[in-house]
């Protein structure tokens, strides 16, 4: 043996030959190392996609070296054709994404809800937290985050399918999650609105102030929408109503509550139903020859110091907020603001049941009459 | 001494220690691949590298001194001086199974599968199989998600006649290709078969954690009382008892149910 200086049999020292052979292994700089970490894995996941074909020769290889020392080799599978694998593997998806409208459904079927249980919980926390804030900023995120960790679990049920584990590689796997997570996503933001109309609740900013709610301009207000085929709606005086806002000066100008385009929703107070006669003073309002009380139906300052006297038609509502109002080229402001305090019965969306925030002064609101 | 202590029986591991005349161990080839196996299964792949060096220089035909200096290449993550080594000790023992099997694990970990797969056809065509071709061939097969690879590792335990070492390299073959839940059991057999292992201790201990097993933390302790201050095991150990309220809930519902 070249380089030995002992008997390998008997131990005694031969012509000793030093450096004949090298026996100290070269080593990696350090500095290499996390190169090669890189290069290693794009190595790795390339050679993963050119494996699936060897997969099954290597199978068979193995299976043949287990027999021939005499244990029991794998069982050969009759495959299912490739399509018919295929087909297989989309319907467990389907499935495990049917399920998984409830989320962490699926895997618990499959007695996998340990593997989920955190973004269940996370997801659980995002929907309390959305319907605590809803219709506010923090509401939104938290309710964006639950739609992205309920799309997620529902794209790992799906990935988690044996059969799709098996017809998937790494990068394929990724690639459908990614995939099914903006689709999921999408759709159900697409979903929101519809749901939040069928669920009867929105939330709307208060364009006016009425001390004795006490309600403050600016303050959100959870409104519930009216039934629209219950005719007359459930409304008092008093109530805060979500209306949609119609801007003064447009197509349609000097029609009563028939304006412009509509600029928004807002929450206003209504303080004269269909077939009242509102007037406007100075010290407040006067419907149908009966003073109202100024802290519940509080006079807005765009319409301070005004007079205007107005009869109402048969689907029109007085509504009051705060107007900007520039005055350009009209003589009478006052008439105009009073007028576009007229809402059409479609126009008026919602009744306000609760004041949502600011939280801490969160409560129901009180009915005047 | 008689002068029959020199000859060989074919267990390098039964193979008693000379000691000189103040008792202290003679510094053979033996003593030295006796230090590299201690230090192999106390998780020091650096130093067990360097004793594997040292037996070779005192007898280089030693065979277990290149395939250690190998094996402990690949645990170093220094793949292409594996393949090169490998190379070199072919050359002295050429077609050896072992060899070939450890130029598959280097090629599979280097992301090389294909000739990974070609190596480890060879090395169980060749005569002698051994535990750590079925091992290596298992590990290429997890490679790519095969289910062979369950039959291959157990293959490998019977080869090796369920001896504590070839059970310590099921289970962290099966670990390091995330079958946590068969790792375990061969695991925990390493470590009632090693109790004075430090490697399997942490082994074991990563495979808890894995699993979300509250016995993490005294398995990785017992791991630090073997081979105080070793980073990995005190990282894992601090990553553990770090955890956040969202993975222990979470560890908490994986918990298997008893009874």
């Amino acid at each position: 043996m070249p380089g030995q200086t002992a008997c390998f049999r008997c131990g005694s020292l031969l012509e000793a030959k030093a450096g004949t052979m090298e026996v100290h292994p070269p080593r990696a700089p350090a500095w290499k190392k996390p190169f090669r970490r890189v290069a290693h894995r794009l190595r790795h996941y390339r050679a993963l996609r050119a494996a699936e074909g060897l997969a099954r020769q290597s199978a068979d290889r193995t299976a043949y070296a287990l027999g021939r020392i005499g244990l029991p080799g794998p069982s050969r599978s009759a495959d299912a054709p490739r399509w018919g694998e295929l087909w297989l593997a989309l319907r467990d998806a389907a499935v495990a994404l049917a399920l998984s409208i409830v989320p962490g459904l699926a895997h618990a079927l499959r007695h996998q809800f340990g593997a989920i249980s955190g973004y269940v919980l996370s997801w659980f926390v995002s929907l309390v937290m959305g319907l605590l804030f809803f219709g506010q900023a923090l509401g939104t995120a938290s309710m964006a985050s639950a739609f992205v960790l309920h799309a997620w679990i529902a794209m790992d049920a799906v990935v988690a399918t044996k059969r799709f584990k098996e017809k998937m590689t790494a990068l394929q796997k990724i690639g459908w999650r990614l995939c099914g997570i903006g689709f999921l996503v999408i759709l159900l933001y697409a979903a929101y609105n519809p749901i939040q109309r069928a669920a009867g609740f929105a939330v709307g900013n208060a364009g006016v102030a009425v001390p004795a709610q006490p309600v403050e301009v600016g303050d959100s207000i959870l409104c519930r929408y009216l039934a629209e085929d219950v005719e007359p709606p459930p409304l008092k005086r008093g109530d805060l109503v979500l209306v949609r806002v119609r801007e003064i000066y447009g197509e349609g100008e000097g029609q009563r509550g028939m304006g412009g385009n509509y600029v928004g929703e807002a929450v206003g107070q209504l303080i004269a139903l269909p077939g009242d006669q509102v007037a406007l003073t100075p010290k407040g309002f006067i419907v149908n020859g009966r003073a109202l009380d100024v802290l519940k139906f509080a006079i807005p300052a765009s319409l301070k110091g005004q007079s205007a006297r107005l009869a109402l038609g048969k689907d029109e509502y007085f509504v009051t907020m705060e107007w900007r109002i520039g005055g350009h080229g009209v003589v009478n402001v006052a008439g105009v603001a009073a007028m576009a305090c007229i809402f059409l019965r479609p126009d008026v969306l919602a009744r306000g049941v609760m004041r949502w925030s600011p939280i801490w002064r969160r409560a129901f609101l009180k009915e005047f009459e | 001494m008689s002068r029959f202590g020199n000859l060989e029986f074919g267990d390098a591991k039964s193979r008693p220690l000379k000691a000189g005349a103040d008792g202290t161990p003679i510094r053979s080839a033996g003593y030295f691949l006796e230090q590299a196996e201690r230090l192999y299964l106390a998780g020091d792949f650096e130093l067990a590298l360097r004793n594997y060096s040292r037996a070779l220089e005192q007898n280089p035909a030693e065979y277990e001194g290149w395939f250690g200096q190998v094996r402990m290449l690949i645990e170093l993550a220094e793949y292409e001086e594996a393949l090169l080594w490998a190379d070199k000790a072919l050359e002295l023992y050429p077609e050896h199974p072992d060899l070939l099997a450890s130029k598959s694990v280097a090629s599979s970990r280097s992301g090389r599968l294909e000739k990974a797969m070609a190596y480890t056809d060879n090395a169980l065509s060749q005569k002698g199989g051994t535990p750590y071709v079925w091992l290596a061939r298992a590990e290429v097969l997890l490679e790519r998600g095969s289910a062979t690879a369950a039959h291959c590792v157990s293959n490998a335990v019977a080869a090796g006649n369920a001896a504590p070492r070839v059970e310590l390299e099921a289970g962290r073959t099966l670990l390091r290709a995330g079958h946590c839940g068969t790792a375990l059991g061969y695991l925990r057999r390493a470590v009632s078969l090693l109790p004075g292992s430090a490697l399997a201790w942490f082994e074991l201990g990563r495979c808890q954690a894995a699993l979300g097993f509250p016995e993490t933390a005294m398995t990785l302790s017992q791991c630090l009382t073997l081979r105080p201050n070793w980073r990995p095991a005190r990282e894992a150990l601090d990553r553990f008892e770090q955890r956040g309220l969202l993975s222990r809930v979470q560890n908490f519902l994986r918990r298997p149910k008893r009874g």
